[in-house]
């Protein structure tokens, strides 16, 4: 039997969990062994611990759950941990353990770890075999689980021969993937799950961020994928929007696919209104696709929620941009933001008008259409001339 | 005159009534309704008279079975503005799948990426209806949900408890089928211009004069690795199911008298009890000759053999949990897997399948494993139940020219009586494949009716155009993208989202309705509401716009009994499907709204309007059933 040295703490590491799915029976053997050893739960030196409070979706009466958080390094790099009972169970038949989570810098899931002869149970008592364990490892490192959108009004007792009495959910009408819970043991899945990837992951990122220079993340931002994802959020949640990380952060627009250029607008969203104008219209500038479409949905929706967001000489900017646009949809976009705002002053219809003369006929009927209905040039030459040339057209 | 009065008022109160289709005086041919020795004295009128018991009507389109590819194959004809008569010979429709007999309607439920690649067209339509009328999931119900689908059809008069029992012969196309009504002891001759018999067996058909086989090819015909080495005649056997609920009390079982005791000692250890109380598949018999005239032989079988599995259940202390168990529901029709085979131009065989052979006229596909049972079934209880020869990676074409006959000009076939080998048939049988079959033959039959030509000469002249139209309705051709020339949008200038999460709105153009190969088709948007615009350089004349929405293809909708809800079965109305979707037009400048639809039940959704002249036209999708965001695969648009 797995996991049964009653003198054992059982420690269960994601890394090595993930060889033995690949390697041979002899590495195994040396997991195994492992894993039966007297070791107890690893310790670190605590460089802090704060007491947390967050909300769980698996929490009884919605009540916040209070927990102390701890930081310690490896290497330098810090990592978080946090001792959580495992399961929130609906109908407090579960057996309940403790369980240490483990995080890294940027709030990911790293291991989980357990206590000396503790075994995590499933369905009619049995405890977790080796791939119920390998299986839970994946599940929590998986942030885009089907658990995420589950409520614990889902999940029910059913007494079912399949979940032989001890957690189950409903079928009427959950959706969940195999591949996100362990048959009898969903409770349990759903508890850890929520943990991991909960309000304990902000906070982490948070708590991280202080060790970091504005600098230091700025230098960041250029680094791997799930690096400038948190650099960027850390500089807009430090608020640094001086001149040299705007700088930074718009010198990694030109060549932001879309997911960068999504963090990238992220960033830009939470800017002071004494930088936003000009950054938005230094994106705008940008010839990257990706991210144009999104700084002109960012301008409609700020305009929207805050009208007095954005002045009148942004709008002229904005049209002054938008007259080199090559691409329809963002002449359209424009005119719409144009329409949302309500502004149409000299300046920005006679920027309008030289776009009648667009080589690309949908740009310039739009914009023809646009001052017809808002502006007072029905009698304008261009406009009439236009009006003579494409009339049927329109 | 109500349309539905049209059987009440008989033949004489139909000439009066000026009604098309026309019904003659009683057919020379007529013979089975003569009631010359009645002494019938009439009450109500005093005088003793005989009954009329025959009728005479003639339609465009002449569709014989009412299951599911008969019901795809009468809808479609219908829809396209044939005349169409449905003959069901039961009193319900649904065929295998109907509360008589409770199969499910399986179509390619998973392929070997573990993921369904569904069926659309009409017979997803008809599964969604389901969803939405029969959330309770009852047989009874589903019966009354296939009754709805086909009744709101004005152009199908449907006939039930009806057999087609013989085709009237003018030369070698078939001029009438004689039927008989078993309710109102009334013989009809039906005629028609176009025959589509997809009654399973085939009598008309075969009386007919179309060539068919029974049994099993040899290796050698067809270069058939799953054929015996020699051809046989072991035709698949019939099932018969039953369901059990729980009592929460002990409940005895005495089995009948003329029950089959189960031969537990030899039973081969792939005859599962999985899920028993929801009815045992294996519990099936088949044939090696006549399996038609055996049917009443292999009914009685059957039954007994179902009470002696389920005395072995209640009674052999094998399955303690069955002590609370009790008989719900037990059927007493056979559902039936295969009888005669019809030839076609093609016959459609095992490397076809296996190879993902591609034809230039394909119009439906398959998917579902090789699913060949074994003969005898329960007569050779040591054998494995099934072999799975083969499952697929991707779904594989099915060419039309197996779905008419070699022989007779006027008649076609869906379901699993076309023209295949019994390799063939051991996956294309499902039910949702043979829908397929059964729109495609439908809206054949209504080109060969508007171009005056024969199933033969839609598929030398005329496929491509019977392929778009499938296509158009929503029908998905494996490797065939959809190239409509009539579709204005592909004559747009510029097609663009509100905000995309993935895909691209320029997809939306480019001829395929789902993700497929590995390929991305579609376009999502972030959140919702969200709109797409469709742009012209010039104006346009438009009057339909067409959409394809996402009702995920790759989870399966069909009804269960044990009512599965995980990442292959959904049992709800798939979330991802549009709910609320309106459609905008810019008239000289103007945005205009043309019509909004709160409450979308479909896939393919359509707008018919007045026509308009137009630059552009916007689609808002303001809410779907569940997801926050909404996915299309199409927008077409027509003058």
């Amino acid at each position: 039997m797995l996991l049964q040295s009653n003198a054992c703490f059982t420690k269960v590491i994601r890394v090595l969990i993930l060889v033995t799915l690949v390697v041979s029976v002899s590495s195994q053997a040396n997991f195994l062994a492992r894993l039966n050893s007297q070791a107890s739960l690893v310790k670190h030196d605590i460089s802090k611990t704060i007491k947390v409070e967050f909300s769980h979706k698996a929490s009884v009466d919605d009540d916040l759950v209070k927990a102390k958080l701890h930081e310690y390094q490896i290497d330098d790099v810090n990592f978080y941990y946090m001792d959580v009972k495992s399961v929130f169970c609906g109908e407090n038949i579960c057996k309940v353990d403790k369980v240490r989570l483990h995080w890294d810098q940027f709030g990911h899931y790293h291991e989980l770890e357990l206590g000396t002869g503790i075994k995590l149970e499933k369905g009619n008592a049995l405890d977790f075999e080796l791939e119920d364990y390998i299986k839970l490892d994946q599940i929590l490192a998986n942030k885009n689980s089907t658990l995420s959108s589950l409520e614990k009004f889902e999940l029910v007792t059913t007494g079912s021969t399949e979940s032989a009495g001890i957690d189950g959910f409903s079928g009427a009408t959950t959706y969940i993937k195999n591949e996100d819970y362990i048959k009898g043991a969903i409770w349990t899945c759903y508890t850890l799950w929520h943990y991991v990837n909960g309000p304990v992951s902000q906070i982490i990122r948070n708590m991280s961020a202080e060790s970091y220079s504005v600098n230091e993340l700025t230098q960041m931002s250029t680094g791997s994928w799930i690096e400038q994802h948190y650099a960027l959020e850390q500089l807009s949640a430090k608020q640094s929007y001086d001149a040299k990380t705007i700088e930074k952060v718009l010198s990694l627009v030109s060549n932001a696919n879309l997911e960068l250029s999504q963090a990238i607008i992220s960033y830009v969203k939470a800017a002071p209104k004494r930088v936003l104008s000009s950054t938005i219209i230094e994106i705008l500038s940008s010839e990257n696709s990706h991210i144009v479409g999104l700084a002109l949905n960012l301008v409609k929706d700020k305009s929207r929620q805050d009208p007095l967001i954005f002045n009148a000489e942004f709008y002229q900017e904005l049209v002054k941009v938008a007259a080199s646009f090559k691409h329809y949809p963002y002449v359209h976009q424009t005119l719409s933001i144009l329409q949302q705002s309500n502004l149409q002053n000299s300046s920005i219809q006679a920027r309008l008008l030289t776009m009648l003369e667009s080589d690309n006929f949908m740009i310039a009927r739009a914009v023809y259409w646009h001052l017809l209905e808002f502006s007072e040039l029905n009698s304008n030459k261009m406009m009439q001339s236009f009006y003579q040339f494409n009339q049927d057209r329109l | 005159m109500h349309r539905r009065n049209l059987f009440k008022l008989g033949a004489a109160g139909l000439a009066t009534a000026g009604l098309a289709p026309a019904i003659s005086a009683t057919s020379k041919q007529a013979v089975l309704g003569d009631r010359e020795n009645d002494k019938w004295l009439h009450l109500g009128t005093g005088k003793s008279t005989l009954p009329n018991r025959h009728k005479q009507v003639d339609y465009d389109v002449v569709v014989l079975g009412g299951g599911a590819a008969g019901i795809c194959a009468a809808v479609a004809a219908a829809r396209k503005g044939s005349k169409v008569v449905l003959v069901q010979d039961r009193p319900v429709l649904g065929g295998n799948a109907s509360s008589e007999m409770r199969v499910h309607l399986n179509g390619v439920n998973r392929l070997k990426t573990g993921l369904a690649e569904r069926e659309t067209g009409i017979i997803e339509e008809i599964l969604l209806h389901n969803r939405f009328e029969n959330p309770q999931e009852s047989f009874p119900v589903w019966d009354h949900v296939l009754y709805d689908f086909v009744m709101r059809e004005p152009n199908i008069e449907l006939m039930l408890n009806t057999q087609g029992i013989e085709a009237i012969m003018d030369g070698d196309k078939i001029r009438q089928v004689r039927c008989w009504q078993l309710t109102t002891e009334t013989e009809y001759l039906l005629g028609g211009k176009i025959f589509i018999d997809c009654s399973g067996d085939g009598l008309v058909a075969a009386t007919a004069g179309a060539e068919y086989r029974t049994g099993r090819e040899g290796k050698k015909e067809f270069n058939e690795t799953f054929a015996p080495d020699e051809p046989d005649g072991w035709q698949m056997g019939a099932s018969l199911l039953m369901s059990a609920k729980d009592m929460g009390k002990p409940i005895p079982y005495r089995a009948p008298s003329w029950a089959i005791p189960f031969d537990e000692k030899n039973a081969h250890k792939r005859r599962k009890f999985h899920a028993y109380h929801e009815g045992i598949w294996w519990i099936e018999v088949g044939s090696d000759d006549d399996i038609i005239a055996d049917q009443e032989i292999n009914r009685h079988k059957l039954m007994g053999y179902l009470h002696g599995v389920w005395d072995y259940i209640k009674n052999s202390g094998r399955f303690p949990e069955s002590e609370t168990l009790a008989l719900d529901w037990v059927g007493s029709l056979p559902s039936r897997r295969e009888s005669r085979r019809f030839i076609g131009d093609y016959i459609h065989s095992e490397r076809d399948l296996t190879t993902y052979k591609h034809f230039p006229d394909a119009v439906a596909f398959g998917g579902w494993g090789i699913d060949e049972h074994n003969p005898g079934a329960m007569e050779n209880i040591h054998m494995a139940p099934t072999i799975f020869h083969a499952h697929f990676d991707e779904v594989y074409q099915i060419p039309f020219r197996s779905l008419y006959s070699k022989d007779v000009p006027n008649l076609m076939f869906a379901g699993r009586n076309v023209s295949q080998t019994h390799i063939a048939l051991a996956s294309s049988r499902i039910m949702a494949t043979c829908a397929l079959m059964g729109q495609a033959v439908g809206t054949a039959a209504t080109m060969c009716i508007e171009k005056n030509a024969t199933p033969r000469q839609i598929a030398q002249q005329h496929i491509n155009q019977l392929q778009e139209q499938l296509l158009r309705d929503d029908v998905f051709i494996p490797k065939r993208p959809a190239n409509d020339t009539k579709d204005l949008v592909k004559k747009a200038a510029s097609i663009f989202a509100s905000t995309t999460h993935s895909g691209n709105a320029e997809l939306l153009n480019n001829g395929w309705s789902r993700d497929i190969d590995g390929k991305i088709h579609h376009w999502q948007s972030v959140g919702l509401p969200a709109d797409v615009q469709v742009e012209w350089q010039d104006t346009v004349k438009l009057s339909q716009i067409e959409i394809k929405c996402d009702t995920n293809v790759k989870r399966n909708i069909m009804m269960r009994k044990d009512s599965k809800n995980d990442e292959n079965f959904n049992n709800t109305v798939p979330e991802e499907m549009v709910k609320s979707i309106s459609l905008q037009a810019r008239v000289k400048g103007k945005w205009q709204t043309i019509e909004t639809i709160k409450e979308n039940r479909t896939r393919l959704i359509k707008f018919n309007f007045d026509s308009i002249k137009t630059t552009a036209v916007r689609i808002r999708v303001d809410e779907t059933y569940g997801d926050p965001r909404v996915k299309l695969f199409e927008i077409r648009a027509y003058s």
